[in-house]
């Protein structure tokens, strides 16, 4: 079997796709995510960014409209809306059913910092208050504060490293404030959280006897290493050692029957023939007998998806252990078998599989993890590029706030 | 090009007083999306019956409307099962019924994750109200219902998590490790049943559990657990769930890794690399080699075997190993 070149990074496609995510409508499909508008504006606005060509394809116009936008969807209270259309005109008192949400603030404040925005106009202090307010006795975190008081949401990961996220950008680096007198989140209870968390695979899940995820496993290592809390005597973790083991083991090489549909790969694989599940099996290797592809899963004995590549890289660059995972495959994988033709990047290397806003952002961030050439580095641990968090951590209120 | 729907909340007499809230995108909006005629609507009276608050039937109707477009519009979830409550308090509604339509868009809906967290509110108040024998047998139809999901995928994460909180809420741990083993029997891969397998043998609460008290797992059954995971990694020694587990399992009870030596040596034998057959086991073997000093050289060599041949996708992981072990003298 001949395999030409490697494909490189097609930088014009990928720019045209974002360009048109921002500027024209999403495609009805994009309903289901309705409410999280702010976080696709973000991976928008991040993307472009880490392609760098948020200076020169926008001009400041487009960029003080996106600002103040995000800034429409701030509530009086402080804190962000997920989107306009729970916007209900309630007022300065605002309304039980438009809260300020948990993960939609953390994106609005990052898409703000690579927009370019100073933050002057954040209402720090109220969302600040929100935090502890939405933290369970178990040090989980809510996604929003009910009317009655009621924390809401499931008990999940991501919350908690959105909130810490929040905590991290608005107080500073020690957690300790500018802003005196608001209440901290009980900081050892999430470390207490997430440790009970990390299952006998020694990834972690989104509670105690859980499955390992790998996304959850980003949020959690992200949470800590937000918190200063990401060394070997002090993090919530085993031992570096176990999760090191897990997380390398997402990597795994492309064999031939995962580009089949599910229909497909359920007759051949699950009901074929032993002739049929042996060649859907084939695993292509290079000369140096490695294999050529190998993308990364979220759960032992899962297939790949492009969405990984980012989860697991990034929690493996916080860590400071990038390096054991096997650059060229994982680039191959991306480039090769779910970057999309129109630009963006597709969930699933299935062929024929549309690209869609999150794994588009997912397959340049770990691209830009792996420094791939022309793209900005991003930030594994804020996934902002590099330059926009040196813009944050140089604002002068953010300065002050670590003395 | 969506057809004109047939139904339509304006013309509805049911919602005449109502003045429809439209969305305001604003200037310069981010992610925009190109809604259908109907999502517009239905989300506009939803808007103006949300800013009043109201909890009455008809606020059923909008918010099934929506989740059938949208079921990961957040808040709506919430304001439905307030208004539940309220309409059950007072006999209007059941909430069996919710489960009902609940089961019918999860069926549809595999990845959404607000209609289990929804099942649980609704299910917690259906107990609170219900006599011990009408508790079981809503248990009973959970894990039913569960079933067919698993059916359709037996690695739905929301499903496992929320059987997790049933069983534990619920006491109902009779019957889940004979169906957890039912399960690997079917895919011996699927690491959701296998992870699902230690919370039962080892969550607490359970018959292992319950047998021997508090914090000690009987050695009864860490030997079944020992034997269970022989048999898996005699179907599938290349199987990295079983092999997790086993790991696992050995931890929990504190029995040191080379008391399994000898089944690892079975799929890896060091001294006869054209005969192994798992990737895992000679992992294994290089930590069980790795704690004692005089047998490091064979930690080594197993990791090296796992570099160059064995898994050489992650031969900068090896590589990363063998230099610990070198340097732990």
């Amino acid at each position: 079997m001949s395999v030409s070149a490697p494909l490189t990074l097609q930088k014009q496609k990928h720019l045209k796709y974002w360009l048109r995510c921002l500027r024209t409508c999403l495609p009805t499909d994009y309903t289901t995510t309705d409410l999280n508008r702010l976080t696709l504006g973000f991976f928008c606005i991040a993307a472009l960014d880490l392609l760098g060509c948020l200076q020169t394809e926008t001009t400041e116009g487009d960029r003080a409209g996106w600002i103040n936008w995000i800034y429409k969807n701030q509530l009086p209270t402080g804190g962000f809306r997920g989107s306009p259309a729970t916007e209900l005109g309630g007022g300065e008192g605002g309304s039980e059913w438009d809260p300020p949400i948990v993960p939609a603030s953390f994106f609005a404040l990052v898409a703000l910092v690579s927009l370019g925005d100073d933050l002057e106009r954040v209402r720090k202090r109220g969302l600040l208050e929100l935090l502890p307010k939405v933290q369970r006795e178990d040090g989980s975190f809510g996604e929003w504060l009910g009317g009655d008081g009621q924390i809401i949401g499931g008990s999940d990961m991501r919350f908690v490293y959105c909130a810490v996220a929040i905590r991290w950008i608005l107080r500073g680096r020690e957690g300790e404030g500018m802003l005196e007198g608001i209440e901290d989140i009980d900081v050892e209870g999430v470390v207490r959280f997430i440790k009970s968390a990390e299952s006998y695979e020694h990834g972690i899940s989104d509670k105690a006897f859980g499955e390992a995820h790998a996304g959850l496993t980003y949020c959690a290592i992200g949470a800590l290493a937000l918190l200063g809390r990401l060394h070997p005597t002090s993090d919530g973790l085993s031992t570096h050692a176990n999760i090191l083991r897990w997380l390398t083991s997402r990597q795994v090489p492309s064999q031939a029957h995962d580009e089949l549909k599910d229909e497909e790969y359920e007759s051949r694989v699950a009901n074929g023939t032993e002739q049929e599940i042996t060649a859907g099996a084939t695993i292509t290797c290079g000369v140096d007998g490695k294999p050529l592809w190998a993308g990364f899963n979220g759960r032992c004995n899962k297939k790949t998806d492009t969405c990984y590549s980012f989860w697991v890289c990034g929690s493996l660059d916080m860590m400071k252990k990038l390096h054991l995972i096997d650059f060229n495959s994982n680039r191959r994988f991306l480039l090769e078998k779910t970057q999309h033709f129109i630009g963006g990047f597709a969930k699933l290397p299935v062929p024929g599989t549309p690209p869609d806003i999150l794994h588009s952002f997912m397959g340049l961030a770990s691209l830009a993890l792996m420094r791939e050439e022309g793209l900005n580095r991003l930030d594994p641990t804020l996934c902002i590029s590099m330059q926009a968090k040196e813009r944050l951590v140089n604002m002068g209120w953010w300065r002050d706030a670590t003395v | 090009m969506n057809p004109t729907p047939l139904y339509s909340y304006a013309s509805d007499p049911a919602w005449a007083d109502l003045l429809p809230l439209p969305q305001d995108d604003g200037q310069y909006p981010l992610a925009q999306i190109a809604y259908t005629e109907e999502y517009t609507e239905a989300m506009s009276y939803l808007r103006a019956i949300m800013a009043k608050n109201e909890h009455s039937p008809r606020v059923l109707q909008v918010t099934a409307h929506i989740i059938e477009m949208n079921p990961a519009h957040y808040t709506i979830w919430v304001y439905r099962a307030k208004t539940l409550f309220a309409l059950s308090a007072t006999g209007e509604v059941q909430l069996g019924r919710e489960l009902e339509f609940l089961n019918d868009l999860a069926l549809r809906h595999q990845k959404n994750y607000q209609i289990w967290n929804h099942r649980q509110t609704v299910v917690e108040a259906i107990a609170a109200a219900a006599a011990p024998a009408e508790q079981e047998q809503l248990v009973r139809e959970e894990k039913e219902f569960m079933n067919r999901m698993f059916e359709q995928d037996g690695k739905n994460y929301h499903v496992w998590s929320y059987r997790q909180w049933l069983v534990r809420r619920f006491e109902a741990w009779d019957g889940e490790l004979s169906f957890v083993s039912a399960l690997l029997e079917r895919d011996v891969r699927n690491n959701s049943a296998w992870n699902h397998r230690f919370f039962v043998v080892f969550g607490g609460g359970g018959m292992d559990a319950r047998q021997q008290g508090e914090g000690e797992v009987v050695e009864e059954v860490v030997e079944r657990e020992i034997a269970f995971i022989e048999d898996a990694v005699f179907i599938a020694p290349q199987n990295a769930s079983a092999w997790n587990y086993l790991r696992g399992v050995l931890k929990k009870v504190h029995r040191p890794l080379s008391s399994v030596e000898s089944m690892c040596l079975g799929y890896a034998p060091l001294d006869n690399p054209d005969k192994i057959t798992s990737s895992h086991a000679l992992d294994l073997l290089a930590d069980i080699y790795a704690e004692k000093r005089e047998e490091h050289g064979k930690a080594v060599k197993a990791l090296e075997l796992l570099a160059a041949k064995f898994d050489p996708i992650r031969a900068n992981y090896w590589n990363y190993r063998v230099g610990l072990v070198k340097a732990s003298v």
